[in-house]
């Protein structure tokens, strides 16, 4: 790394710090309000379906894993699944959670066992509902995988949260034939349109990063969600501010 | 209290490790005092030490990949009840899987040329024939947008979709149109573009912070 993206890296993080640090303590002042998001007002009825009718809920992290470059979109996904499947724990039939990249599976148990460790309901616990389904990028092997286990399993619900390229087409159609509900975002671009076209419910892009304010019983984690915003206004007023310069420096 | 003790233990081995690795690989030789600064104490050293550690966690993770597809199917196939309690395909399946995978160990371990037709023949064009079903997929998938609702952002998609495709043909007749279609690309298709990825990488910096300075430990709970 050369010292001037040393010097640029070093500074993003010091202002993210710092406007981390100003929404904490403004976060002591009073909540911030929500804006309503569809997918994530979804997520309980979805579960409840599955309760009701006594079938599994399916959570796909695709492609992200521990370790690579989308840890913190493993993470992320990881906190949603936490509150999807801490609502679905009282189902007699356990979520099954699936991924493809085989970093992601401690995780994904880890997650499950949270769920049911925060109910008490440890004994019906099954490490075993999570499924690795073999080969990275726009796997194939997985949209196989789920189309088949919509079948074999008789899965209420999809949510397929994580990194998908247009495979996740596949899957989507697998849901919609069986008329099953279906959420779904993705970190690749192409998977988020066919996201958009197919999907019940859609979130979009960082929004996912939002999974612990919308469906979590912690108010403080909001501070994470107005941090990005402000952040995303001083990039909005960077772009702008590089746009004037440009074009006053090349003399309009 | 035991559970808290974990909780703040496993904290203070993220924080700690995190804003190490963090140094270490960030600060180079051109920071000056700062430099020099680091690279007298192990930070650099002890960086890179938790890196190959990563490395070699996340390879080893693929065993367990392994383990649990073995477990899966081979529960699957002796379940009494259950998933596969409806009918044989299932079974069916996970038997077929597990001769499969077995079978491929065992030509992979003696014969290369064999596994490669394996992989060349069988595998490859299995994931082609799925990869040709993608498409179809895709066209019944456009044509359901706005069965399932009709609504502004919806045609504009829509829309979009239709003048990137029309503009496509090698028509000379439609070149009017692609130049909207060029337009398109690398207007508004190009700037949402960015806006997803810029947002998704903001989301990504502030998390990453938050985890390394302790604020979001969902681990160790």
């Amino acid at each position: 790394m050369n010292s001037d993206l040393q010097v640029i890296a070093i500074l993003i993080l010091l202002l993210t710090f710092v406007i981390n640090a100003t929404q904490v303590l403004r976060r002591r002042r009073g909540a911030v309000p929500l804006r309503p998001i569809s997918a994530f007002e979804s997520v309980p009825n979805m579960v409840n379906t599955g309760i009701e009718t006594n079938r599994p809920l399916h959570i796909s992290f695709g492609n992200v894993g521990v370790g690579t470059q989308r840890t913190l979109q493993a993470l992320a996904n990881a906190e949603f699944a936490y509150h999807a499947t801490r609502y679905a724990t009282y189902s007699d039939v356990s979520p099954i959670i699936s991924a493809t990249d085989t970093s992601a599976l401690p995780l994904a148990m880890d997650t499950l066992r949270r769920a049911y460790q925060s109910r008490n309901l440890m004994r019906h616990y099954r490490p075993i509902n999570v499924r690795w389904y073999p080969n990275g990028e726009n796997s194939l092997a997985l949209a196989g995988g789920v189309m088949a286990m919509q079948a074999e399993d008789d899965v209420s619900s999809h949510m397929l949260i994580g990194s998908f390229g247009a495979e996740m087409a596949l899957m989507l159609g697998a849901s919609e034939r069986h008329n099953r509900p279906s959420l779904a975002v993705s970190d690749d671009l192409s998977g988020q349109a066919v996201a958009y076209a197919l999907a019940d419910d859609v979130l979009i892009g960082e929004e996912i990063f939002a999974s612990d304010s919308y469906l979590g019983d912690k108010p403080h984690v909001r501070d994470r969600l107005t941090a990005i915003d402000v952040m995303r206004w001083f990039v909005v007023l960077a772009i702008v501010a590089l746009a004037i310069f440009t074009f006053i420096t090349n003399g309009g | 209290m035991r559970l808290r003790f974990g909780v703040a233990l496993s904290s203070a081995l993220v924080v700690t490790i995190g804003i190490i690795t963090l140094l270490g690989l960030l600060v180079g030789d051109d920071l000056g005092a700062f430099s020099t600064l680091i690279k007298a104490t192990p930070i650099p050293l002890l960086s890179v030490l938790f890196v190959e550690i990563a490395v070699v966690t996340v390879a080893l993770t693929v065993l367990i990949g392994v383990a649990n597809l073995l477990v899966v199917h081979v529960r699957r196939i002796i379940a009494k009840k259950g998933v596969a309690k409806k009918d044989i395909t299932p079974r069916l399946n996970s038997l077929v899987l597990l001769v499969a995978f077995l079978g491929t160990l065992v030509v992979a371990m003696n014969d290369s040329a064999t596994s490669r037709i394996l992989l060349e023949d069988v595998q490859i064009a299995g994931e082609s024939a799925l990869g040709a079903l993608l498409f179809f997929t895709l066209v019944w998938g456009a044509m359901q947008v706005l069965r399932r609702e009709v609504s502004f952002p919806r045609v504009l998609f829509i829309m979009t979709t239709l003048i990137v495709l029309v503009s496509a043909l090698p028509i000379s007749e439609l070149a009017p149109l692609r130049q909207i279609g060029d337009w398109l690309y690398a207007v508004p298709v190009n700037a949402g573009a960015r806006g997803i990825l810029l947002g998704i990488g903001l989301a990504t910096l502030v998390t990453g912070l938050r985890v390394l300075i302790g604020q979001d430990r969902s681990y160790g709970e």
